[in-house]
């Protein structure tokens, strides 16, 4: 049988396919207009969530770059300020070297001292480095000036924390180093349970007081701290209040942790200060926390009482023998056997030496000093040893006493002091190069990062276009087809439609 | 033998008759060649009985022509096809609609999407991390999240009103489907009573199809003929809504456990009411009711868990920190308050307070409690569709539910009586950073410690890739396999999905009715052609009985005048 076909279903067929093509003609012309070949999620679903990671990943890198580029100027300043102080420290040393010549008298040494002591300047300048308004030598106190100089020495100011910036995932890296491991030393003692109070705060201690600790489960108690109290103390005076409360030394020895352990959660672990004092703010634990409470770094200084082994955040020193000249006198003093920073220092004292040991004002290193005005004490290693720079009391690292060391030896003109310095001023050299090329090798560690970076970039474009972008060929090619497609059936329908038996009948 | 002219005359005038009413049927048929639904008529004719000539007469001679009637031309089983597609034609064209919506929030293309705002808020604490005591770069920071909190606040609004226009359409279409249950069983009523005498009511007829075609796009139905001609209607899951002669009107009513919006109410015979919401299995309405309760409620949870979790995680971490001006325990987001939702069913008086008493561990999910006795009640994650375990409790004491929401009940509750609760309603659309930081960049609280380094910033920054998320919720453990982008990015690539899944269905079902149209114009259409043609031959026809008329006629001049 013969289907019957009536002008309504040819001209429905006609029409439908005439949307159709115009539709796919619309489609094709926006593809090559905008170049993209997703518009909408559903145009492909799997393809609009890869771009949409990938946007991530390159919004990510180039953060990172970001990173770099921003930051890049504290390493370069770091450099040229390590670069200076290296040739302000070979200048020190000849004047060390012509102070011991035939020909120097106590006035040319005397002269020499004036242009060591601007050196000495010159270096603390350079190690007090700002940029962008941020000291690069402080660690991670980049507010607080890093060094010092008086009378009695060079201390360090800032933190042995590095100061790090993310250059990729997971990869942070410093963009200058701690000033405790360039100029100065940084002992960083933890803290035990007998620890004292008073030694906190970088030795300005905890503000005798009472405060109140409210637990999760709404009981709260109020816990006093009088002077002389122990961080021992103070830990089991919170853990015998009846509150669902534990308090211990955090991991890393240098701060509270209050751990709740309420049953019912009520609320918010609160601390508060009882009387408007700052007891509950210089122990590190003021504010609420939910759940954990990890107080700050509570920064002890050093006392008689610091154990050898708290030093370096806990990780201890391994201390041997160092050599103290001090004018005619000089001798080994051992040191090996010294349990305690007090050891130390009864030892150092007690060497027959005429010298004091004493804690520096930072409360972070020690110092030696002579007890004749007429020479200068200059502490040596024993040896391949470096207890002395450990201690602070040496070479090495310890670039600023070495200089003031050398200062004052060629002021009242001892000889011997000028030597023993010398020995000190060449180890700081090196110490100062090696601080240069550990620089370089995250100079040149970031510099590849971030070439790797540009590259990965241009890689994660290269397939959001590849997913993204419109085949502009293809589609120009389409276009084509699709034109011939619609004249086709135009043409077509314009023929099929027209011709009627009402055509023919007159 | 006599012959009787005017027998002869008789014969011609009924041919005339016939043929002048078949041009009619022509002349209808050509007038409504573009009638939609229209139904072609085909007119048949019979031969009136015969007569003998004369009594003793063996011949019979026909006495003409007589018409039988006028028909539509109509396939019953091509028509019960097109009615069988009309439900899914109608719910995935509402779907396909409103996934149109729902991706021009959800697409890039206009340069605001969410995936880059979420890139921008981490970056901006990464820049803070590299200069923490940068006001400039705090500043710029509050404002990226600004934007971002505002986009969530947009989309969460916007799908918000989707959701609700799609409400409204719910309620328009029960006016529609009212409308037409009511035409049927107005038609039913005329067609019957017009073809009780044995006519065909072809125009009605045609206009029911049209109807019940119309009503097939709205919801599923089935369609029983009765003996009579009249057409029975019940949806798919037997609710009447034409029986004979009467129709039975749907209804709508505010559901306070679905944000008021409506459910749909069927009347039956005794006029008793029931809620067959659940019971729509296709058209337009389960399109709406589908996209309401189901993808757009999904999209927007999926949201509001998104900005929950962000908020919890962010809060997190940030309260840890110290900002520059030396405080610390600050939330960088207004903080989450719990919302608890009464069902309205409840019988009992109890009634329940929360209070978000752990925000770091609370989660973010959408919980349910249903109480099994006086003192107990056992809870299910609306989420991830566990249990969260039994419980029991004493009225008027606090206690913690999943991971220290603070839990009070007073009253005494009924067994059965139901409470929704969870932390992350609404979170898409009031997610806001706090005042204290908004006011204050120097809040936030970028320090591990109070002297000035960008740690805590660092480890904000970190959120972006720790894998927070496993297939539906938020972990708190960070063991998930999602980051926050990828949640949010499969979000728009599910959307994508099913919203290219539909358009491929509409599609489908545009070519299969292009199909079953096409077969029915091929049965049931006009062709002009055809009409022509029966013009033409009708017209001869016409012609002929004419010159008979007239032969009769010059016969019986013969007969009086000439003889």
């Amino acid at each position: 049988m013969v289907d019957r076909v009536t002008i309504n279903s040819t001209q429905n067929n006609s029409l439908r396919n005439i949307f159709r093509i115009t539709e796919e003609l619309f489609d094709a012309q926006r593809q090559i207009s905008t170049g993209k070949r997703i518009e909408k999620p559903s145009d492909d679903p799997t393809g609009i969530r890869d771009t949409l990671s990938l946007r991530t990943g390159i919004s990510r890198t180039e953060q990172f770059n970001r990173n770099i580029e921003n930051n890049r100027i504290f390493l370069q300043s770091s450099d040229s300020a390590l670069d200076t102080i290296g040739i302000s420290l070979n200048r020190a040393k000849e004047l060390g070297i012509q102070g011991l010549g035939g020909t120097a008298t106590s006035a040319t040494r005397e002269f020499a001292a004036g242009e060591v002591d601007n050196i000495l300047s010159q270096v603390l300048q350079s190690g007090n480095t700002k940029v962008k308004n941020l000291f690069v030598f402080s660690g991670t106190k980049t507010r607080t000036t890093p060094f010092e100089v008086s009378a009695s020495g060079a201390v360090y100011r800032g933190n042995v924390n590095k100061f790090d910036i993310p250059i990729a995932d997971n990869a942070a890296i410093e963009f200058s180093l701690p000033g405790s491991d360039v100029l100065a030393v940084d002992l960083n003692p933890s803290i035990t349970t007998s620890t004292d109070l008073s030694v906190l705060n970088g030795g300005s201690g905890v503000a005798a007081g009472s405060f109140s600790i409210t637990d999760r489960g709404g009981n709260s108690a109020t816990v006093s701290v009088s002077a002389g109290d122990t961080i021992g103390t103070v830990i089991s005076n919170i853990n015998s209040s009846g509150l669902n409360i534990t308090a211990s030394i955090n991991a890393n020895n240098n701060g509270l942790t209050l751990t709740d352990t309420s049953a019912t959660i009520l609320g918010e672990l609160t601390i508060a200060e009882s009387g408007g004092g700052s007891t509950a703010e210089n122990l590190g634990i003021l504010a609420s926390r939910d759940g954990i409470f990890a107080g700050t770094d509570l920064d002890p200084s050093l006392s008689s009482s610091t154990l050898i082994s708290q030093l370096n955040e806990g990780a201890g020193a391994t201390l041997t023998s160092i050599s103290i000249v001090n004018g005619a006198a000089s001798g080994t003093v051992s040191l090996s056997s010294a349990a305690t920073i007090g050891d130390v220092i009864s030892a150092i004292n007690g060497s027959g030496l005429n010298v004091t040991a004493s804690i520096n004002r930072a409360g972070n290193a020690l110092r030696v000093q002579s007890n004749s005005s007429s020479s200068v004490a200059i502490v040596n290693e024993v040896g391949t040893g470096n207890t002395a720079e450990t201690l602070g009391i040496g070479g090495g690292r310890n670039v600023l006493n070495t200089l003031i060391d050398l200062r004052d030896s060629l002021r009242i003109s001892d000889s011997r002091g000028i030597i023993a310095s010398l020995t000190n001023l060449d180890s700081a050299i090196s110490s100062i190069t090696e601080s240069r090329a550990i620089l370089g090798g995250i100079q040149g560690r970031i510099e590849s990062t971030y070439s790797f970076h540009e590259v990965d970039i241009v890689a994660q474009q290269d397939q959001i276009s590849t997913i993204e972008d419109a085949d502009l060929a293809e589609q120009a090619s389409r276009l084509a087809t699709l034109e011939f497609a619609l004249q086709s059936t135009l043409n077509a329908t314009s023929r099929i439609i027209q011709p009627s038996l009402l055509d023919f009948l007159r | 033998m006599t012959v009787n002219l005017f027998g002869l005359l008789n014969t011609g005038k009924t041919s005339l008759n016939a043929q002048l009413q078949a041009l009619e049927v022509a002349g209808q048929n050509i007038a409504n060649a573009q009638t939609e639904g229209y139904s072609r008529q085909t007119i048949s004719f019979e031969a009136e009985a015969p007569q003998r000539l004369s009594v003793d007469s063996r011949v019979l001679v026909g006495r003409g022509v007589r018409v039988l009637g006028v028909e539509r031309v109509h396939d019953e089983f091509l028509f019960n096809q097109i009615v069988a597609e009309g439900d899914t034609t109608g719910e995935f064209e509402v779907r396909k609609q409103v996934f149109d919506q729902m991706e021009v929030l959800l697409s890039d293309s206009d340069g605001r999407s969410l995936n880059e705002e979420l890139s921008d808020f981490f970056a901006g604490f990464q820049d803070i991390a590299t200069n923490p005591n940068g006001l400039a770069e705090r500043s710029n920071m509050v404002v990226k999240a600004q934007e971002m909190t505002s986009l969530f606040n947009i989309m969460g609004e916007d799908l918000f009103q989707i959701q609700r226009n799609q409400d409204q359409s719910i309620s328009v279409e029960i006016t529609e489907i009212n409308t037409l249950t009511s035409r049927i069983a107005k038609l039913n009523e005329v067609i019957h009573a017009t073809e009780t005498d044995g006519v065909f009511a072809n125009e009605f007829r045609d206009e029911r199809d049209r109807k019940v075609r119309e009503l097939s796009e709205k919801l599923d139905i089935q369609v029983t003929t009765e003996q009579n001609g009249e057409l029975d209607i019940l949806t798919k899951t037997g609710v009447q809504l034409v029986v004979r002669e009467t129709s039975f009107n749907l209804s709508t009513e505010f559901n306070g456990n679905n944000k008021t919006f409506r459910d749909i109410l069927a009347i039956d015979s005794n006029g008793s009411t029931s809620n067959i919401t659940s019971q729509i299995q296709g058209g337009r309405l389960k399109g709406l009711l589908d996209m309401r309760d189901v993808e757009i409620a999904d999209a927007i949870d999926r949201l509001d868990r998104l900005s929950a979790s962000l908020i919890r995680e962010v809060n997190r971490v940030h309260q840890q920190g110290f900002g520059l001006d030396q405080t610390t325990g600050n939330d960088f987001f207004t903080a989450l308050t719990p919302s608890v939702q009464q069902n309205t069913n409840n019988t009992g008086s109890a009634s329940i307070a929360m209070t978000n008493n752990a925000p770091a561990t609370t989660s973010v999910d959408k919980f349910e409690l249903t109480f099994t006795g006086a003192n107990s009640f056992t809870v299910q994650n609306l989420t991830t569709d566990t249990s969260e375990g039994s419980f029991t409790f004493t009225a008027g004491q606090t206690f913690n539910l999943v991971g220290g929401l603070g839990v009070t009940i007073t009253g005494t509750p009924a067994v059965g009586d139901r409470f929704k609760f969870s932390l992350s309603e609404d979170a898409a659309s009031t997610i806001s950073v706090a005042n204290a930081v908004s006011n204050d960049p120097r809040k936030v609280a970028a320090g591990e410690t109070s002297s000035g380094d960008g740690n805590n910033a660092q480890a904000l920054a970190n959120l972006q890739t720790q894998l927070l998320f496993d297939g539906v919720s938020l972990n708190a453990t960070s063991t998930g396999t999602f980051t926050f982008d990828e949640f949010y990015n499969s979000l728009v690539s599910d959307v994508g999905i099913r919203s290219f899944a539909a358009n491929s269905t509409v599609e489908q079902q545009e070519g299969v009715l292009l199909q079953l149209d096409n077969r029915r114009e091929s049965i049931s259409g006009v062709s002009i052609d055809e009409e022509m043609i029966n013009i033409i031959k009708f017209q001869e026809s016409f012609n002929a009985s004419s010159r008979l008329i007239s032969t009769v006629q010059e016969l019986l001049d013969r007969l009086i005048n000439q003889t």
